[in-house]
């Protein structure tokens, strides 16, 4: 009777655990809803009209500056990934002049804050009011828009932290794996192509997914030369309008939607490269 | 060397020197392979054994002496009074001359084992994937892994990995093959596979340098044994003198070391 009772109820063992109430536990609870609800409290009758903010969250121009800033992103993430992969490889270089020439950019493109550079591009035709050699003169004043100064300060800046990005990412690939390679008879270059670049990838993806996510922040920065991003048109609006909270809230949702949904990518990515380990 | 009439050894080795900073890892190091020989290399670790195979294939830079391969010199031109190491092009040519199989097997992990055996071929030689891949999988076949050319070498054991490498290093078609400890990062009961590919090498008659730990292994496959202490070949001549009766003292030592490990 016993051992048929055990055999067929194999759950006898089981131990069902209780959550017992704990007092401290409860009033620390209570303490962070009160915090939460308070906070809640003083947006809602906070001096702001919700209204407005929800009427500009899908204006047009609203809409441009979003786009302006995701395209911003992309093409200094493009141009600063493609530079700074030359740059990691210019660091690991044989060549004394090009490993010195990639190195002093990077420590001086990482210790320029941002906003400097996107100034000084902006201005750059105080300082360089032509460029050319003999015939071929460019007017750079007529070049050099707001928008080319924007995308060429993100990029250059972010090309010296991806520069670092992509080093770290050929260095964590066994020194072992370009040796192999080289003993089958490939040069230098054939081993990065075809064995330590493939290998670094997987490390160099998911900080370079980060840096993306820094940049759709970053972009905002050119808001001190008006590049029609969406802190800019934001800034625009609330100059006319005067409601300053109301589309500076606009600007934040939509600065929290699209790192929201990026770095959602950037952790479906993670996973991806994480899985062939 | 010049004299035509004097029959030159087909891998010389001459009084290499080796330095890691200001340790001697190679001290006079010479020896002459003649093709299709086989040569067992044992000693301590640490004893230089490795950095002798990474000097022969010009992986690592020597100090000193010279390496020729059927009178190529090997890693280095002559240049003013003295000599450029080579690198590029021509290196990895020479290079390819050499196969090497590493301790810790050094595959791809981001290609199929097919790809591991092609990609030199494919890369290096220029050869039509199709023409390669029927090689590849000629050499798989060889070494008793024709069934797993599509797996990653994640999915793989240690001695079937070992295996792939081999036939990837068979694949450059080259003169001389170079092992370095191939059993050593093996668990046991995988040993026997990869000696047994090694063995078949050497009997198919490729030029090869084992460094080894497995005594019976060279016992039966060598022609010459080096025994090598401090940078220093301290021994050298047929198995059975250098594993049955060693004239040093060190060797006698270390080979009694290695009988008594259980």
């Amino acid at each position: 009777m016993t051992a048929e009772s055990t055999s067929t109820y194999p759950n006898d063992w089981t131990i069902k655990y209780h959550r017992q109430f704990n007092l401290r536990r409860t009033l620390v609870g209570i303490l962070g809803i009160a915090v939460v609800a308070y906070i809640v409290f003083l947006f809602a009758t906070g001096n702001l009209q919700w209204s407005k903010t929800l009427a500009y969250l899908f204006d047009y121009r609203i809409l441009t500056g979003v786009g302006y800033t995701l395209l911003y992103s992309v093409l200094a993430m493009v141009i600063g990934i493609a530079g700074g992969s030359l740059l990691a490889i210019g660091m690991m270089s044989r060549n004394i002049v090009w490993n010195t020439l990639s190195k002093g950019y990077v420590a001086l493109f990482r210790a320029l804050p941002l906003i400097i550079l996107l100034l000084i591009f902006y201005n750059i035709a105080i300082f360089l009011p032509y460029i050319g050699f003999g015939p071929f003169q460019l007017n750079v004043n007529s070049v050099v828009t707001p928008f080319l100064a924007a995308v060429l300060g993100l990029a250059l800046h972010e090309a010296a932290y991806m520069a670092e990005i992509v080093r770290a990412g050929v260095n964590g690939v066994n020194r072992g794996q370009s040796q192999a390679a080289e003993a089958i008879g490939m040069t230098y270059w054939q081993s990065l192509r075809s064995v330590v670049f493939p290998q670094a990838t997987r490390l160099i993806v998911p900080p370079t997914a980060n840096q993306f996510i820094s940049m759709l922040k970053n972009t905002s920065l050119v808001v001190v030369i008006a590049g029609n991003d969406l802190l800019t048109v934001t800034k625009e609006l609330y100059s006319n309008n005067f409601l300053t909270i109301e589309l500076l809230f606009v600007a934040a949702i939509w600065y929290l939607v699209m790192v929201l949904i990026f770095g959602w990518l950037a952790h479906l990515i993670e996973l991806r490269f994480n899985r062939g380990a | 060397m010049t004299d035509q009439m004097m029959k030159s050894h087909f891998l010389r080795v001459e009084h290499l020197d080796k330095w890691y900073d200001d340790f001697q890892v190679l001290s006079d190091v010479s020896i002459d392979i003649d093709q299709g020989e086989v040569i067992c290399i044992i000693g301590p670790s640490g004893s230089g054994k490795s950095s002798l195979l990474r000097c022969v294939n010009n992986l690592e830079k020597i100090d000193g002496g010279r390496i020729y391969l059927e009178d190529e010199l090997i890693g280095m031109a002559p240049y003013k009074d003295g000599f450029v190491r080579l690198d590029g092009p021509v290196a990895a040519g020479q290079r390819q001359k050499f196969g090497f199989v590493f301790q810790q097997f050094q595959l791809f992990p981001h290609m199929t084992v097919l790809e591991n055996v092609t990609v030199g071929p494919i890369r290096v030689k220029g050869e039509s994937r199709a023409a390669a891949e029927k090689r590849g999988r000629d050499l798989l076949d060889k070494v008793g892994l024709a069934d797993r050319a599509t797996s990653y070498p994640s999915g793989i054991s240690g001695g079937q990995q070992q295996r792939v490498a081999i036939a990837r290093a068979l694949a450059m078609d080259p003169q001389v093959l170079l092992f370095d400890e191939p059993t050593s990062a093996l668990d046991p009961e995988l040993v026997g596979e990869v000696l047994k590919t090694i063995k078949d090498l050497a009997h198919a008659g490729y030029t090869m340098l084992v460094v080894t730990h497995q005594l019976e292994f060279a016992q039966k496959v060598a022609d010459r044994v080096v025994f090598f202490d401090h940078g220093k070949i301290v021994e050298s001549g047929p198995p059975e003198t250098v594993l049955k009766s060693p004239q040093d003292p060190r060797t006698q030592a270390f080979i009694s070391a290695i009988q008594t490990e259980v």
